[in-house]
């Protein structure tokens, strides 16, 4: 059940998904890039809002249906007991109209006057009773005898009788001696609906003739006479004849009030429109016959007399509204009443409330936003603080601690950090200390070492043979490389730490790589190795950490020693940069290069470019650290540009700087007037000596 | 000694030096290579009697050139002293499997290198 969900729904959302996603992005990317469709901060407040808005929407979408359902049961309901009461009320005003003929015709010598004196009694009454708009004597032969008509407000007696003996509405009375109510029809173009009612001077029955089911008789067509008189004396009788207008139906449909733009409409058994509203329409003879609710009501004729339908439908009004139509049959008569209201009034109360409802929800969505984004802020901006935190201790900065307002878990776990960044921040200092410790405690028996050395070989307690004085000489310089080594760890440690001072002196360039490669003019001599110092003479004096740098160079020279072949040339060179900013220094050899992969990682701790035969190696690996700390400490940068099986050149760039802290060293006075004062020599090759 | 001669194969100038004075002192004749590519041709053109072999060298370390020496068909016997590093029992093992002659750690006494070079050079061969 599940997979046959999903398998419909997933299309469904993710058709959705990227159709939605890609409008959202354009809008989010406005708000800058922390909003993101995946980001958590967007999700949660997704969730909030519709955890808040669906079960609304969900709510008032099912009271929506709930009610209107109702409502138009309701309404219906309504206009059904409005029909009803049209329906009663005109049914009394026939039985009234009735009555009140009845109660001419019995009149005493009603029957017996003379017809001037009838025809006066006629008038009385006509005069009360505005629908009357005709009334006639019939006598036992069917023929007007006296015949009052209305014609506007005047009544006149009228002379063009009628020989009614074949018609329904004296035979009724005439004959059978039983009221007649006659179907309604147009008497001419002008007029309106009327319709005969007439009735005995002798009447058969006793009963209650207002009831509706003694009208069954009349009304019944029957061609057979299926309302059998009652036995007894059969008498041909007068029979008073009375042309009724509707005019007191109009009025009761003008009453009708049905909601504030419903209105009842009257239709004859054959949809003849009879009553309406608009009069207009029914001096028209409008037939509605072919309008639906009046279809359903004629065909539902032959159903059960005396109930109404119940049922209701919208249909098309006449302004193309739709309108809620209930039709009603009106016993005995047989008129249908119908009785419409406008959908949109019917549902009124239900559009308000959805009106309503939608403002709240947008109210409590409003509402929702504001509380879910500063609840969503609160779980996330801890979150962001140590996610802040973290990242400062990852790349390095191991003092910094989280420090944040957080609840429970973001909490604990800030505490976690910071105890491990505590840890890292203790080991690494501890290193720091045992370094310091070890460095210092190695130079101290070196010292020892050295000093003995030097006394020996300075004969002070003693004359040295030659072979002697070699082997001192020997152990005297390895000792010195040595100290050379400590010094440089001891010195990276303090660089590291940014504790050491560089301690500024002017000197030249020249002198310095002179220096060099006199010292190591025996291992020059014995690689039997080139090496050249490309130096101009013009190149300003350098203020710059001589000791230092003089290392750093050391370095390199040593370095492009070891990872040359013999035979191989190595070169010492310096240059202005082109705005005079700095000082460019190089040394170049042309060995085997080194591979582009390890162009940058030789500078590293223990980095090495170690190849899987291990063709290069450099050492203890810390050498290149030691210059690229000490450069650095300078404020310069150190390179290296090299192409396997062509060479490799390091680059040292050292800035010119202004200020010079005067050391005890230097006895130079800094100034313009240091440059240009160069040694002699430009160039100097040393060439290694074959043994 | 009869003139046995010895290459000292190592990238410390100041241990090359020492060996050759040591060595020389001791009746031997003795070159010096620096690097590894250097030492084998000089084992070509030197064509000592025993090499004194470091392990850690630029180029090409004491393990290639010990395995360069012993895949030459000529130099297949050449006894040849590697100089290991003292902790390192990986180095031990690698030197005895790639077929040095024997080893002796850094920093090692002089004595002690004297007598090893003796032992090698009297050996059967």
């Amino acid at each position: 059940m599940s997979d046959w969900i999903r398998r419909r729904t997933i299309p469904l959302t993710e058709g959705l998904r990227q159709r939605v996603a890609p409008l959202f992005q354009k809008w989010a990317g406005r708000y800058g890039p922390s909003l993101s469709v995946k980001s958590l901060r967007v999700r949660l407040m997704a969730l909030v809002i519709l955890s808040g808005i669906i079960p609304m929407i969900l709510t008032a979408g099912v009271l929506t249906i709930i009610s209107r359902r109702s409502l138009l049961n309701i309404s219906v309901e309504q206009q059904q007991e409005v029909a009803r009461r049209i329906g009663d009320r005109i049914v009394g005003h026939v039985g009234n109209v009735k009555t009140l003929l009845l109660t001419i015709v019995r009149q005493r010598d009603f029957i017996a006057a003379a017809p001037a004196a009838q025809g006066a009694i006629l008038v009385d009454f006509m005069k009360g009773y505005p629908y009357l708009m005709e009334c006639s004597v019939l006598g036992s032969d069917g023929m007007e005898i006296v015949k009052i008509v209305r014609r506007g407000t005047k009544l006149f007696r009228a002379t063009n009788y009628v020989n009614r003996s074949r018609r329904e509405e004296f035979r009724s009375p005439g004959l059978r001696r039983m009221s007649y109510v006659g179907p309604v029809f147009f008497a001419s173009r002008d007029q309106g609906p009327q319709m005969f009612i007439s009735v005995p001077s002798n009447p058969s029955f006793v009963g209650d003739e207002s009831n509706p089911e003694e009208f069954l008789g009349n009304m019944k067509q029957s061609s057979a006479g299926s309302a059998r008189p009652p036995r007894g004396k059969q008498s041909r009788g007068a029979v008073l004849l009375a042309r009724v207008s509707l005019e007191k139906v109009w009025e009761l449909v003008d009453d009708a009030s049905v909601g504030e733009k419903g209105f009842a409409a009257v239709v004859d058994p054959k949809g003849n429109l009879l009553a309406h509203p608009v009069r207009d329409r029914v001096f028209a003879h409008e037939k509605w016959a072919d309008r639906t609710v009046v279809k359903e009501f004629l065909e539902g004729q032959s159903e059960e007399l005396g109930l109404p339908t119940g049922k209701f439908h919208t249909h098309e009004g006449d302004e193309g509204e739709r309108m809620v139509m209930i039709h009603h049959r009106i016993p005995g008569l047989g008129w249908g009443i119908i009785v419409a209201r406008p959908l949109k009034e019917a549902l009124g109360p239900v559009r308000k409330m959805r009106n309503r409802s939608v403002l709240i929800a947008l109210m409590v969505g409003g509402l929702i936003w504001f509380f879910g984004a500063s609840l969503v802020r609160h779980i996330l901006e801890p979150l962001r603080q140590l996610q802040d935190g973290v990242q400062k201790i990852g790349t390095g900065d191991l003092k910094h601690r989280i420090v944040a307002n957080m609840s429970d878990e973001l909490q604990t776990l800030a505490d976690e950090f910071n105890k491990m960044a505590e840890s890292l921040e203790s080991l690494s200092m501890s290193q720091r200390d045992l370094t310091h410790m070890i460095v210092h405690d190695l130079k101290s028996p070196l010292s020892g070492v050295l000093g003995c050395i030097d006394y020996v070989s300075s004969e002070a307690i003693g004359a040295v043979t030659p072979e002697q004085k070699k082997m001192l000489s020997l152990a005297s310089k390895s000792g010195k490389d040595l100290l050379r080594l400590i010094q440089n760890l001891l010195d990276m440690a303090k660089m590291e730490e940014g504790r050491l001072e560089v301690r500024r002196e002017a000197f030249s360039i020249l002198e310095l790589a002179a220096e060099c490669v006199d010292d190591l003019e025996a291992n020059i001599r014995r690689e039997k190795k080139m090496v050249s110092v490309e130096i101009p003479r013009s190149l300003p004096t350098i203020r710059a950490d001589r000791d230092l740098i003089y290392r750093v160079m050391t370095n390199l020279l040593q370095n492009a020693l070891k990872h040359t072949p013999t035979g191989a040339e190595i070169s010492l060179r310096a240059r202005m940069e082109p705005d005079s900013s700095a000082v460019i220094l190089s040394v170049w050899d042309n060995g085997e290069g080194i591979s582009k992969e390890y162009l940058e990682k030789i500078f590293e701790k223990f980095g090495q470019a170690e190849g899987k035969k291990q063709k290069l190696r450099v050492g203890t690996g810390l050498g290149l650290t030691f210059c690229k700390l000490a450069v650095e400490a300078h404020g310069g940068k150190i390179w290296v540009e090299s192409t396997v099986g062509k060479g490799s050149e390091f680059f040292v760039r050292l800035p010119m700087d202004a200020p010079v802290e005067l050391s005890p060293a230097a006895g130079l006075n800094p100034g313009p007037e240091a440059r240009g004062a160069a040694k002699p020599g430009t160039v100097s090759k040393t060439e290694g000596a074959y043994t | 000694m009869s003139n046995k001669k010895i290459l000292v194969v190592d990238d410390e100038h100041n241990i090359a030096d020492l060996l050759m004075v040591v060595l020389t002192g001791a009746g031997y004749t003795v070159r010096a290579a620096y690097n590894g590519v250097e030492g084998l041709r000089e084992v070509q053109s030197f064509q000592p009697n025993l090499v004194i072999l470091d392990v850690n060298m630029p180029q090409l370390d004491g393990w290639g050139v010990l395995s360069s020496i012993r895949a030459t068909e000529a130099t297949r016997k050449l006894p040849v002293l590697m100089c290991t590093q003292r902790d390192l029992i990986s180095d031990v093992e690698r030197a005895e499997m790639l077929g040095a002659s024997g080893y002796i750690a850094k920093p090692f006494e002089i004595d002690r290198v004297l007598h090893k070079v003796q032992q090698m050079l009297s050996a059967p061969a």
